[in-house]
């Protein structure tokens, strides 16, 4: 009778995979919501810094993790992780931007995420300037059209998790992704 | 796209080393804390939002018994889904028509027992045989089927699974379904239209190779042969035909199973609520037979805190010291770095000024490292 044998895999190439991850963590285990916490929360941070205010930063982070840890029983392909938690976070996003419509309407001031203010020390000039006139682009911009275009451009996700993480097609996301780019392109001169 | 990395690359990092402890910790505490309610600003918004609710839980409930879903039940009287019941073994094969729609199919001398039938779960448990599933897509339940080795679930596909002596198999004809259990691949596997699943019952020993630890303190586990499970998981298509390659091996021989070392630290998890001591016993002897497991990294990690905690710095450096050589789990060396030049000061124990010297040369910004430094400048 032959045997079939998992692969030996060495030690020191190993990595705990997204599903084992998951599912210890469905089991209860605490270093697992943890390792899974480390795993994506630079992700998850950067899209909502990317998008929000600083203030509503931790708040998205927070409530992104806390409703993935709740309904991570409901994720029925754990290695889809990644897009998962990505459409939780794009989702706290819209609810903190539903929640600046009543703010603009009550009090007339509403601010989006400036990139210009996000450059790291030391970087060129050039740099912040360019961004400075994104973000004068991006204000003018629907959300529909924002987000994937940051998504994409800003925080460096594929197209397949930018559909995942704003609940769209491919096609969708790339018409939107396009749009936003002729914006971008004509207002900062790339395209004249 | 280039023009945008160049860009994102002088970009600040969403959280910083400090940002992500102290969101974790917030997070940890919610996560402890019985739930208070909504963010409400006002006293008024309180109250149209508890008034809301007391008719939302109204409405619910009277329209909960509406929506019951009913158990199932099968066309022919003479057979039983009542949790518990054994539906009749025959030597030929029959089908079994349910009042949803879906059939079974049994194979002649197939033993399936009904484990649950609450209305919107149906549990059967396949213990030998063959039995051929049509459940009726968008049905109002989900199905499960234990198998021992495996757990199958599905919502609405046509699939067949054997229990026999050799193991456990799963064929998909239509639609999708889920297989989770110690043995199958990731645990979790999920299979779609033509492709199947084998989960041998069968176990064999491998001699491994024991990993390149660097010298250990006295009370290390050593390592020692390990055990694999086999799985194979299978397409239709000769292209994809098999994922499960065999590696040279040493010795092969049958063996008793053993538990995985996700079984272990579920029981561990467990018995470190009464005796810390024996769970760190228990962890020690299922890491010298378990290196090869997918969990070795987080029950040598698990090892080194309960370690710690007891005060068995000798045992928490080298379980720490596990982790980085197997560098696993991924997001936990950092401070697996940190915890096992904790142990080594703590413990008063030699190697403390290599080990802070490792800690800040990778993770300059660790969080503990301060508490560190100052816990060495007490300690000199």
């Amino acid at each position: 009778m032959s045997v079939a044998i998992a692969p030996i895999i060495p030690l020191g190439t190993r990595r705990d995979s997204d599903a084992e991850l998951v599912g210890r963590a469905l089991r209860g285990d605490a270093w697992a919501h943890e390792a899974l916490y480390r795993q994506y929360v630079g992700l998850v941070a950067t899209v909502a810094r990317r998008m929000l205010q600083p203030s509503d930063v931790d708040d998205v982070v927070q409530e992104t993790f806390l409703i993935a840890f709740e309904k991570l029983d409901r994720l029925t392909q754990p290695e889809a992780l990644k897009g998962w938690l990505l459409r939780i976070a794009v989702s706290q996003v819209h609810r903190r931007f539903r929640f600046w419509r009543v703010k603009k309407w009550v009090l007339g001031d509403v601010g989006h995420a400036a990139l210009a203010d996000q450059v790291a020390p030391g970087a060129p000039a050039n740099v912040t300037a360019e961004l400075a006139k994104i973000d004068c682009v991006l204000a003018t911009l629907s959300p529909k059209l924002r987000e994937p275009w940051i998504l994409r451009c800003i925080v460096g996700c594929s197209l397949d998790e930018v559909a995942t993480a704003c609940d769209c097609s491919l096609a969708t996301t790339k018409r939107r992704i396009r749009e936003a780019q002729d914006a971008v392109d004509t207002f900062t001169g790339a395209r004249s | 796209m280039k023009h945008y990395d160049r860009l994102r690359e002088h970009l600040q990092p969403g959280y910083d080393e400090a940002e992500i402890h102290d969101g974790w910790r917030r997070i940890a505490d919610k996560r402890n804390r019985v739930p208070s309610g909504w963010r409400i600003g006002t006293f008024a918004v309180a109250a149209v939002a508890a008034a809301a609710l007391v008719v939302g839980v109204v409405i619910w409930k009277s329209s909960g018994d509406r929506r019951a879903v009913p158990a199932l039940a099968a066309s022919s009287s003479n057979v039983s889904l009542e949790a518990g019941s054994l539906l009749p073994v025959m030597p030929q094969t029959q089908t079994v028509a349910l009042n949803d729609g879906s059939t079974l199919e049994l194979a002649p001398q197939a033993q399936l027992r009904v484990v649950g039938n609450e209305g919107a779960r149906f549990v059967t448990q396949l213990q030998q045989g063959k039995v051929h599933f049509a459940v009726k897509p968008h049905g109002p339940r989900r199905w499960e089927i234990e198998t021992g080795l495996a757990t199958v679930e599905v919502v609405g596909t046509e699939f067949g699974i054997n229990v026999d002596q050799r193991g456990v198999s799963v064929e998909v004809a239509h639609g999708v379904v889920v297989v989770r259990g110690e043995r199958v691949p990731d645990r979790l596997v999920r299979l779609t239209a033509g492709q199947s699943l084998q989960i041998e019952r069968a176990t064999v020993t491998a001699s491994v190779p024991p990993p390149a630890l660097p010298p250990a303190p006295a009370e290390a586990v050593p390592v020692a042969a390990d055990r694999i499970d086999s799985a194979v998981v299978s397409s239709r298509t000769p292209n994809q035909r098999s994922t499960a390659v065999a590696p040279p091996v040493a010795a092969v021989v049958p063996v008793p199973s053993q538990p995985t070392l996700a079984a272990v630290l579920a029981e561990v998890d467990q018995v470190r609520l009464r005796d810390t001591n024996a769970a760190i016993d228990m962890l020690s002897r299922a890491l010298a037979t378990h290196t090869d497991d997918a969990a070795y990294g987080l029950a040598a990690f698990t090892l080194g805190r309960l370690a710690l905690e007891a005060g068995r710095y000798v045992t928490a450096a080298a379980a720490f010291e596990r982790v980085i050589a197997a560098a696993a789990p991924f997001d936990l060396v950092g401070d697996a770095y940190a915890r096992r030049a904790e142990a080594l000061l703590r413990g008063k124990l030699p190697g403390v000024a290599l080990a802070m010297q490792r800690l800040i040369e990778k993770y300059p910004q660790h969080p503990r490292r301060a508490m560190l430094e100052a816990l060495a400048n007490v300690e000199r």
